[in-house]
């Protein structure tokens, strides 16, 4: 790595150091007058150069934004140092409804209660409240103009992917037009 | 044609049940699907010939198999027939609609059985949210707090400004002002002795102290005087602004002082 590579990488570090929260790469390309490309080459050293070498902090990505992050091995130690307790886990129908709104975004609460088969009133208002979801519209011309819903960053951060294309495929949705609901790999997961 | 729909219904409900069964409504909705239409307006056309392309298919399969998928076809078509020909039959509608019902609800339920299937998946993913711990932003709006760096030179030259300030603020010497400023020619202390001096020979007007004065700065001198020996009580003024007498009040000009 040359020299102006090192000097570049050093200063997308402050940067994200500093930012704290998710920069967008077009920010970055700007301020270090640096290409798309070159940008994404740096961010993805930088990615794995905290990863190799097991540093404490680790850098993610949400769509184009880029943010440092503890490593998250570490979250016992540092927990234990802040006195911090672990979040709470996402519940079944909270898991349910946030992986129906990933899958089928944007959608109404109603299509969700489709598909669950119960109310989700509750376990929405309480994704929104997580920001885990939020509202991205209103169907206007439908009786009640419900709101629609879709997936945030934050989503994107929590489950650790970096756009909603890594979602893991849903069974069955393959392309051969088979609708299988156990695609093998975990049939008892879908006979529950 | 009796109680088709019974058949119908037993095969929405057989397939809930998860058997290894590909019936009919499988097949509307594979069919369905690959055609990209809405449940409402099934083309029966193009199901038709889809539908006889995957029989040619299945003809090595079970008869009593393909004999249902036939009625079943049968069915569907004789249901959207009396719709489209009839829009009053409500019986074809009432039908179809229950069919349509069927349709969107199995098509619910299989999508929640994928959703009951990946959210497995996403607990685990969701870890990842749970185990990581962000940093909040450098408070890029400076607060009250100063947060800059500075070299230590800076003090050194701060420091030089005060003292160049410093020079100028000391008074100048008063040699500079010599030529501008020269000793007072006539103190007032002498004319005070002077004017003793007059009113001891016996002078009483006002006036007359001011007959020997040369200059306009002597004149203020002895106008000065005058007020002086007033103010210790050496001397006192009477009469009016132009007939004005002077007397001694026998005070010693030694309590006078400038």
């Amino acid at each position: 790595m040359n020299r102006d590579m090192k000097d570049l990488e050093a200063a997308l570090e402050g940067i994200l150091f500093a930012a704290g929260e998710p920069v967008h790469i077009d920010r970055i390309c700007s301020s270090l007058e640096i290409g798309r490309s070159t940008a994404e080459k740096l961010l993805g050293k930088l990615h794995d150069y905290y990863a190799f070498e097991r540093r404490g902090i680790r850098l993610i990505h949400m769509d184009n934004a880029w943010q440092l992050c503890s490593a998250p091995e570490l979250a016992g130690i540092i927990r234990r140092t802040f006195e911090i307790r672990k979040p709470a886990k996402l519940s079944q129908p909270a898991l349910e409804v946030l992986a129906i709104v990933a899958y089928y975004q944007p959608v109404t609460r109603a299509y969700v209660d489709q598909v669950r088969g119960v109310d989700s009133a509750y376990t929405v208002g309480l994704l929104l409240e997580r920001n885990l979801i939020e509202v991205c519209g209103q169907l206007k011309e439908q009786p009640g103009r419900p709101r629609l819903y879709r997936t945030t960053e934050n989503f994107l951060r929590s489950f650790h992917i970096g756009s909603l294309e890594e979602l893991p495929p849903l069974p069955g949705m393959d392309d051969s037009g088979q609708l299988r609901l156990d695609d093998g790999e975990n049939p008892d997961a879908a006979a529950e | 044609m009796d109680g088709p729909v019974y058949k119908l219904e037993q095969v929405v409900h057989s397939k809930v049940g998860m058997e290894d069964f590909e019936g009919p409504l499988d097949l509307i909705l594979f069919l369905l699907s690959k055609n990209k239409i809405e449940i409402q307006d099934i083309p029966i056309s193009l199901i038709l010939e889809q539908y006889l392309a995957y029989l040619e298919l299945r003809q090595q399969m079970d008869l009593e198999v393909a004999s249902e998928f036939v009625s079943m076809a049968a069915q569907l078509m004789f249901i959207k027939t009396r719709m489209l020909l009839s829009m009053e039959d409500a019986e074809a509608q009432s039908e179809m609609e229950q069919l349509v019902k069927a349709l969107e609800e199995r098509r619910s339920s299989e999508n929640y059985a994928k959703i009951k299937f990946i959210t497995a998946r996403f607990s685990e993913m969701g870890e990842f949210g749970r185990s990581i711990l962000l940093k909040r932003p450098e408070p890029l709006e400076r607060g009250r707090v100063y947060k800059y760096s500075h070299k230590p030179e800076e003090l050194v030259a701060a420091w030089r400004q005060i003292e160049d300030r410093g020079e100028r603020r000391t008074p100048p010497p008063l040699s500079n002002f010599s030529e501008i400023v020269r000793q007072e020619p006539y103190p007032v202390e002498n004319k005070a002795r002077d004017i003793m001096g007059l009113l001891q020979r016996g002078v009483s007007s006002f006036r007359l102290l001011f007959q020997d004065s040369r200059s306009r700065s002597e004149m203020v001198a002895t106008f000065l005087a005058v007020l002086e020996l007033c103010k210790a009580r050496i001397i006192h003024l009477t009469g009016s602004a132009s007939d004005c007498t002077v007397a001694a009040t026998g005070e010693s000009l030694d309590s006078l002082q400038l």
